[in-house]
């Protein structure tokens, strides 16, 4: 290489608690080229576009930009320096005009009072440049989504950077939408700018790229330098380790539906037109990229979320709309976020776990032995391990948490437990008894409908697994070609509908 | 962080119970969180008890109780509407237009079931219109009890032509209720006791106090779990009405009359005591107790204050800078405590 890179990275390490998001990574960003960043959630993608931008400080490592080393403190900083970071979430004040989020922060002044006709003026330059037919006193709130991203990158071009790194850009927008942005990248990279792309979508990232580095836990696993890339390549460089099976006893199909769900899709359009069955001590797996509709899938099964619809047949029987309902016909859901979702975090061990427990009686008065000795040999099956039963829920470890949460859905006494994202977040020991729980709980007859990122997990613990993509079902996969490169493909759409017997 | 892989010896669940010792069961008592409470109201009545002669006499503590007898009643319910993360600020006009209610009602039936219809309608005033709205329609509590607040004194105020007070001409057993006394005892401390059981009863006994603490600590995690929270938010502010009924009896008796100025600020002084009780404003965390000591500590501290011949102005800037400090001391106890446990605990 002749040219010097705009940017480059050294050794980078991030820790976060115990886990490491980056185990010393080496990137180099050049001008006027398209470098795309690849790898499973989790694998630090996201971690090492925050570390280049300062949005992290890295625990180790050093960031050059022009040959000249900088330590950021702040993406204010990163900014000066020329690197700026779309984010993935967004970041414009909704009830903003578009002048004011794209100045925000300097905001042309005089004796103190903003210069409203500057704005204006400096605002419809920059719309202008990024070919953006907006007004810049129109609220950002008022912009459809597309609208925003562009808005966004006319923001960060404001500040005419040397390198734009793009965390996700393309995850809430359309076909045509991703089209535009896509051209707009092509453009940066005329211009001479150095762009690090994320992308869960292989087409997007083909389109684009000059350049090719793959991540996986947190390591880098795999460089190719050119258009003429491999999808093959690219997902064995993903997932490439070496898998230790634990796997699942095979069964033969009873024949039996314990959980039919026909056709169902939800109000918001997260879930659409999805079928699905499972048959009593079945664990189907769900796979599939955050924001596939997995989670939301559950949620509606479970009512928590408008169904739009399709059946849902319990044993046989419909299952009218709401919890309540999903709840006395059988269904038990584990949350994905334990946090905001799932934990009463004033409250003890014991008030968490009982949560779901009500006698039908007259007079409707806790009975605390009662209780007890039905919450006891859950809280020892799941192996809880606490100080107290009366203690704070907040004083225990995640894993400790999640297996409480767990043993508080089995107390509902579900005929189908749904799990997401089981074992998100919490240590080994527990992720095992978990796994070993999920097994017993099938073996016993129940069914078990499972979301999971982890491959690993899926391809572990499910008999059969279905891969999401925007909300539908794209893969059933069952037997020998259930690996993690079809799992991977049917996720990325690198190729369309994979059926399996 | 990580515990060694299972060691099936080591799983006990629970700690056996220790007999405790003397030093634990003293930072038992220290770390409980009404320690500093209880703490400050005994130096109070010590205090008092030493510069007032009259301070710990009978009468003058039966005639504390009274006068606080309505203000207890109310903050016991507005626990329940802060534990379930709400907030109320009409109660003060409620009572007042309760009052009302009684008044009207109190014409040749039994002052017993003039009791009761009044309870009830309280009940189910609040529950109607504070209830339904923030439960229900899921509007904000804090806007529509803002709203009610005003409705409900401005209705009273035009029932009574234009805020003149009214006699209750047949006090009858409503008086005894609020003046009279069983043996030694004020029949209002009677009033206070049942309401504390039935409200500490109910919170740590029934499904419902359970679902309080479980919609106020975590809403998501409630409706996800099968509980109706609309339910149990017009429920609780049923409760609310219930005690707001309760306590326009106890005024109308104190009374004889029922005046529309009364009960100006009560729901504030209420929300101040549950605050210093030790409830949480952001919900779920909590309880009766708490706010009872809290209210029998304000009720102490003023009356000293009264026989001290303080005005009661100052009086007013004495409680809050009380609620201030010691609201701000127990966040602070929290975090030391806190940092205190994960330091033994790691």
């Amino acid at each position: 290489m002749s040219r010097q890179p705009t940017l480059t990275a050294q050794g980078v390490v991030k820790h976060f608690g115990g886990t490491a998001a980056l185990r010393g990574v080496d990137l180099a960003l050049y001008p006027g080229e398209v470098h795309s960043l690849v790898g499973e959630n989790g694998s630090g993608k996201s971690t090492l576009l925050k570390v280049l931008s300062g949005v992290y400080k890295p625990d180790a490592g050093v960031v050059a930009v022009d040959g000249v080393t900088h330590a950021f403190h702040g993406p204010r900083d990163a900014a000066t320096a020329g690197v700026c970071l779309v984010s993935q979430e967004g970041s414009l004040v909704p009830e903003l005009s578009v002048g004011e989020n794209l100045l925000s922060g300097r905001l042309p002044r005089r004796a103190g009072f903003v210069q409203w006709s500057r704005v204006w003026r400096l605002a419809a330059e920059l719309l202008d440049r990024a070919d953006l037919n907006i007004s810049p006193k129109t609220r950002v709130a008022a912009l459809n989504p597309s609208q925003r991203q562009m808005v966004e990158i006319a923001r960060v071009l404001a500040h005419q950077p040397r390198v734009v790194l793009f965390d996700e850009p393309t995850s809430s927008l359309g076909t045509r939408e991703v089209d535009v942005l896509l051209a707009t990248i092509q453009g940066l990279k005329t211009e001479g700018m150095a762009v690090a792309f994320v992308s869960h979508r292989l087409s997007e990232m083909f389109a684009v790229s000059d350049r090719y580095t793959v991540l996986r836990d947190g390591d880098i696993s795999g460089r190719h330098v050119g258009g003429d890339v491999e999808e093959a390549w690219i997902v064995r460089s993903m997932v490439g380790r070496e898998l230790k099976r634990v796997t699942v006893a095979s069964r033969e199909p009873a024949g039996v539906n314990l959980l039919e769900i026909r056709s169902i899709s939800d109000a918001s359009g997260a879930v659409r037109d999805v079928s699905l069955s499972v048959e009593p001590g079945e664990i189907v797996g769900i796979g599939g990229l955050v924001g596939a509709g997995r989670t939301e899938l559950l949620e509606t099964v479970f009512g928590a979320r408008h169904r739009r619809g399709g059946e849902i047949l319990v044993e046989g029987k419909p299952v009218s709309h709401g919890i309540r309902h999903a709840m006395a016909s059988g269904l038990g859901l584990v949350t994905e976020d334990r946090k905001t979702q799932a934990l009463l975090p004033a409250l003890s061990v014991y008030d968490n776990a009982a949560l779901l427990l009500k006698r039908r009686r007259l007079v409707p008065i806790r009975r605390r032995r009662w209780e007890r000795a039905t919450i006891e040999p859950w809280m020892q099956r799941m192996d809880v391990r606490c100080g107290s039963y009366s203690q704070s829920i907040a004083g225990l470890s995640g894993g400790n948490q999640q297996k409480v949460l767990i043993a508080r859905a089995l107390l509902g006494a579900p005929r189908v437990l749904m799990l997401d994202e089981p074992t998100r977040g919490i240590d080994l020991a527990a992720k095992q008894r978990i796994y070993e729980e999920i097994v017993a709980l099938a073996e016993s007859g129940m069914g078990v409908l499972m979301v999971s990122s982890e491959i690993p997990e899926l391809l572990a613990l499910s008999h059969r697994v279905l891969v999401m993509r925007e909300g539908t079902i794209v893969a059933h996969l069952e037997g020998s070609p259930m690996t993690e490169e079809a799992i991977v493909a049917a996720a990325t759409g690198a190729i369309n509908n994979v059926h399996a017997a | 962080m990580s515990t060694p892989l299972s060691t099936r010896e080591s799983d006990s669940l629970v700690v056996p119970a220790r007999k405790p010792s003397r030093s634990s069961l003293l930072s038992s008592i220290t770390r409980h969180p009404l320690a500093p409470l209880l703490a400050l109201w005994i130096a109070v009545v010590i205090y008092f008890w030493i510069t007032e002669p009259r301070y710990l006499t009978g009468s003058n503590i039966s005639n504390m109780l009274q006068q606080n007898s309505i203000l207890f009643v109310v903050a016991l319910a507005e626990t329940v509407i802060l534990l379930m993360g709400a907030v109320d600020l009409s109660i003060g006009g409620m009572v007042v237009l309760i009052g009302l209610v009684l008044l009207w009602i109190n014409h040749g039936i039994p002052s017993v079931l003039v009791i009761i219809l009044t309870v009830v309608a309280g009940a189910a005033l609040s529950a109607l219109v504070n209830g339904v709205p923030i439960g229900g329609w899921r509007m904000n509590p804090f806007v529509v009890t803002l709203g009610t607040a005003a409705v409900f004194r401005g209705l009273a105020n035009v029932f009574t032509g234009g805020g003149n007070t009214k006699i209750i001409n047949n006090p009858g057993f409503v008086s005894t209720l609020a003046n009279g006394s069983v043996g030694p005892i004020p029949a209002a401390v009677i009033v206070m006791a049942v309401a504390l059981l039935i409200f500490w009863a109910l919170l740590r006994f029934t499904y419902f106090g359970r679902d309080v603490y479980a919609v106020g600590g975590n809403p998501e995690a409630a409706a996800l779990s099968g509980i109706s929270v609309a339910r149990v938010r017009i429920a609780g502010f049923g409760l609310l009405g219930a005690a707001g009924g309760t306590a326009a009896v106890l005024q109308a008796g104190q009374l004889s009359s029922v005046a529309p100025t009364a009960a100006v600020g009560l729901e504030l002084t209420a929300i101040a005591a549950v605050l210093l009780g030790g409830t949480s404003l952001a919900g779920g965390k909590g309880g009766v107790i708490g706010t009872s000591v809290a209210v029998l500590f304000l009720g102490s501290l003023s009356n000293g204050l009264d026989l001290g011949g303080i005005s009661s102005f100052w009086q007013n800037v004495v409680t809050g800078f009380i609620l201030f400090t010691a609201v701000g001391f127990d966040q602070l106890r929290g975090q030391l405590l806190a940092r205190r446990t994960r330091r033994e605990t790691t």
